[in-house]
């Protein structure tokens, strides 16, 4: 199968302010084409990083991202990309409309198709009725609803979300899943980073653990939970290990 | 996780002393006008009132703001030129010089091809600068005089101790333009705001004398101007000497205009005028 | 382009929504007016006084429009975050860097030719005539604030809102000094510091020559042509300079 994302070798620092920080260790991984990828780490592994990387909003010091073929800080592929920040940053001055407007134009959509997909977009994130109502007058919820309406706005082969639920409350959480179930349905990659394992559990088909600048596992979800659950059923005969589990002991385990 | 992007928000090290850096260039570069700057008899007296401990905390900016104000009416006066003429720099780049000066320059340039590029550049910087700026002094026509009032009236508004501004404001007013209750309404204000402001009071002199030919108040306003306590130029008090001469004479009081005059011959002991005039008077007194 | 005009538009959209501009405008418009009501010594008929106060603060309320709308711009992305949502769509970071700079421009450019309209309604009210050399000089500081807003938007890709609007405004204001503060010092030092002004006065984009408010005050006939075809290429030049260190130095920033 090809692969939509590739990351080979990624080797990322930052600066603040005299202080160096290594933040990617020479992490590989790949996202297929149609599958929901949910990258997971605790705070401060490298999840951001590396989709600052992705989107060429850092330049690795080594190695190299590769999405749709081209590398990360081409801007051919950002036609196809679609991105959803950890958390709602947008203009509070504008209204839903203006800034779906904003972006579509940046990706130089025609007008009238503009004008039908912002409409579609924002139906199908329940904000139709707050179209023309300034974002600053908008919930939190409703912000991480309209980022998510921006980020679809180009009908993106790929999309990269970076904490989709943060700020959701549970019916806004059930109501993100199934929008991204319903993506990965239509055929979209989605690169999926959260501390919510039991959202990840729920929707991803593969996972990838990081954690400081590592990545310790990428395997398919059930592959994971599957091995694991044996391995316990084996020794001890308890219960299902959920994702959370697996997640802690393979932290402590590369830790210790 | 540490997150990035926080750009605006992140401690930069360099944006203090870069700052810093900045203001003190800003003062080094505003030393050299200051310097050649000719500040007048203006001094760190408030207009607010009862201000002169705010006025000495801002440092005098009412005093060096009507010092720029009262530099106006002098570029007014010559159609925009300022004493900081760019003449010199045209002559220094051999635009608008003699024509063996500009030879001199491109003879020297094909010698020095370095140096010929270098003169070539400051040669289109001084003509623009030439062309930009008022370049040719030129007296304010007539009828358009009325124009430096606003600013003889803002300078001493913004430093009423401004004597220069009263007395040279009263004289355009009541001289130049004709506003002869104005001028003295203006002048009345001067010599409020600094009774020994001499020049003020024989400025007044002089109008009540010419304008008005009220010579009982300008013989006042003289003898006011006499009694100063400013230092005064001798040139100057002969001159209020001499009006105030006239002014007793006018009234009749020819002695008392001798008088004066004999203190003007006293001052300056060669001045044929002085002795012409109190011969003639002291005659026709008898 | 067409990107670098969406993110323009968004900077205009910006400064309208915002309050600044408003009081600005009532500020300067009180003063042109109190200005132009104004009686000393009961003249009437007073244009050149009236002139020079409403072009000067004119001049200071546009080049202050651009310094504030553009300092803040490129910290405020990076500080709300908005950034992240705007450079994940196909947009260079020069076209984002020449957007900020249009908008910016076209803002202060839109509030100058505002100011200068009512300005000229009030000259004309005074009975006199729009000049050539008017036009000139409203032209001269039309590139004056495309350059500002240059340096501007230059500078805030290394220096954060505040020390950039610090800067800025420090140096339009003896940006008008420059060339005479630096021919004067020239007497008084030795070779090396001749040399380094001499750089300097080279370097240092000279903001006297897009000021024409004597001329205009005191009435001068208009500029020949080729000066300002002159100081409107000084000006590309200059601009293009700063746009393209904003550019360099944006590019190399970690987001």
């Amino acid at each position: 199968m090809e692969p939509v994302i590739e990351i080979k070798n990624l080797h990322a620092e930052y600066r603040v302010g005299r202080e160096k920080t290594v933040a990617l260790k020479g992490i590989n991984l790949r996202a297929y084409k149609g599958e929901i990828f949910g990258f997971i780490g605790p705070n401060g592994a490298g999840k951001t990083t590396t989709i600052n990387v992705l989107l060429g909003f850092m330049r690795p010091t080594n190695g190299e991202a590769i999405i749709l073929d081209e590398k990360s800080s081409s801007l051919k592929n950002r036609f196809r990309i679609g991105y959803l920040p950890e958390t709602a940053y947008y203009y509070p001055y504008l209204t839903p409309s203006k800034i779906l407007t904003m972006y579509g134009k940046l990706f130089r959509i025609d007008k009238i198709t503009l004008n039908s997909r912002i409409d579609s977009v924002l139906a199908i994130v329940g904000l139709m009725g707050k179209k023309n109502t300034p974002i600053r007058n908008l919930s939190k919820g409703m912000q991480q609803r309209l980022g998510l309406a921006q980020a679809i706005i180009n009908d993106p082969d790929v999309m990269i979300l970076d904490e989709p639920n943060s700020g959701l409350d549970p019916i806004g959480k059930r109501e993100m899943r199934d929008i991204i179930l319903e993506l990965r349905n239509k055929g979209k990659t989605i690169f999926f980073s959260s501390h919510e394992l039991s959202e990840v559990e729920l929707i991803c088909d593969r996972v990838g653990i990081i954690d400081r600048g590592q990545i310790l596992k990428t395997e398919k979800l059930d592959q994971i939970v599957g091995k694991i659950n044996t391995k316990n059923q084996d020794k001890s005969g308890s219960g299902r290990a959920s994702l959370e589990d697996i997640f802690v002991r393979t932290i402590k385990d590369k830790r210790a | 996780m540490k997150k990035l992007g926080t750009g605006g928000g992140k401690h930069r090290p360099y944006n203090v002393p870069l700052c810093l850096c900045a203001l003190l260039l800003c003062v080094l570069l505003l030393q050299i006008p200051l310097q050649t700057y000719h500040y007048s008899e203006a001094s760190s007296v408030s207009v607010i009132p009862g201000g002169e401990i705010i006025s000495k905390i801002l440092g005098g900016v009412f005093s060096g703001s009507a010092d720029l104000l009262w530099l106006k009416t002098d570029e007014y006066l010559h159609k925009g030129v300022t004493e900081h003429s760019h003449c010199h720099i045209l002559e220094e780049a051999g635009i608008g010089g003699h024509t063996q000066h500009k030879h001199e320059h491109e003879h020297k340039g094909t010698e020095h091809g370095h140096e010929l590029k270098h003169n070539r550049l400051d040669k289109l910087f001084a003509k623009l600068e030439y062309n930009l700026k008022p370049n040719i002094t030129e007296h304010l026509h007539s009828k358009r005089e009325d124009e430096l009032m606003p600013w003889f009236k803002l300078t001493t508004t913004f430093n009423p101790h401004h004597v220069r501004a009263y007395a040279v404001g009263g004289y355009w007013l009541a001289f130049r333009l004709g506003k002869t209750e104005e001028a003295i309404k203006f002048l009345k204000e001067g010599i409020k705001n600094n009774p020994d402001g001499y020049q003020i009071s024989t400025q007044i002199g002089i109008v009540y004398f010419s304008r008005l030919k009220d010579y009982k108040k300008a013989q006042y306003y003289f003898e006011k101007a006499l009694k100063s306590q400013a230092e005064m130029d001798e040139y100057d008090k002969a001159g209020i000497l001499r009006f105030l001469a006239f002014s007793y004479k006018f009234q009749g009081h020819t002695q008392k205009a001798i008088d004066c005059y004999k203190q003007v011959l006293g001052l300056f002991p060669e001045n044929k005028k002085a002795v012409q005039i109190i011969a003639r008077w002291e005659q026709e007194k008898d | 382009m067409r990107a670098a005009w969406i993110i323009a538009k968004n900077v205009i959209e910006e400064s309208i929504r915002k309050k600044e501009i408003y009081v600005l405008f009532i500020l300067s418009v009180a003063i042109m007016a109190v200005a132009a009501m104004a009686s000393f010594f009961s003249l009437t008929g007073l244009v050149k006084y009236f002139t020079e106060l409403s072009f000067l603060i004119v001049t200071y309320i546009t080049v202050i429009i651009a310094v504030v709308v553009g300092a803040r711009q490129l910290p405020t992305e990076l500080n709300s975050r908005t950034i992240y949502p705007l450079m994940a769509k196909p947009l260079k970071r020069s076209e984002f860097i020449i957007g900020k700079w249009l908008g910016t421009s076209l803002i202060s450019i839109f509030c100058f030719l505002v100011f200068e309209g009512i300005f000229i309604i009030l000259l004309l009210s005074k009975g006199s005539s729009v000049s050539g050399i008017l036009i000139q000089g409203i032209f001269l500081h039309i590139l004056q604030l495309m350059l500002i807003s240059s340096i501007v938007i230059c500078l805030s890709a290394f220096m954060t809102n505040a020390a950039n609007v610090t800067v800025s405004i420090l140096y339009f204001i003896l940006g008008h000094w420059i060339g005479k503060a630096i021919s004067d010092a020239l007497d008084k030092c030795g070779a090396f510091l001749v040399w380094m002004l001499k750089s300097l006065n080279y370097i240092i984009p000279h903001l006297d020559y897009f000021d024409l408010s004597k001329k205009i005050v005191h009435q001068w006939p208009p500029v020949p042509a080729w000066v300002i075809i002159t100081v409107t290429i000084y000006a590309v030049v200059y601009i293009s300079i700063f746009l393209l260190i904003g550019t360099l130095k944006f590019q190399r920033k970690q987001l």
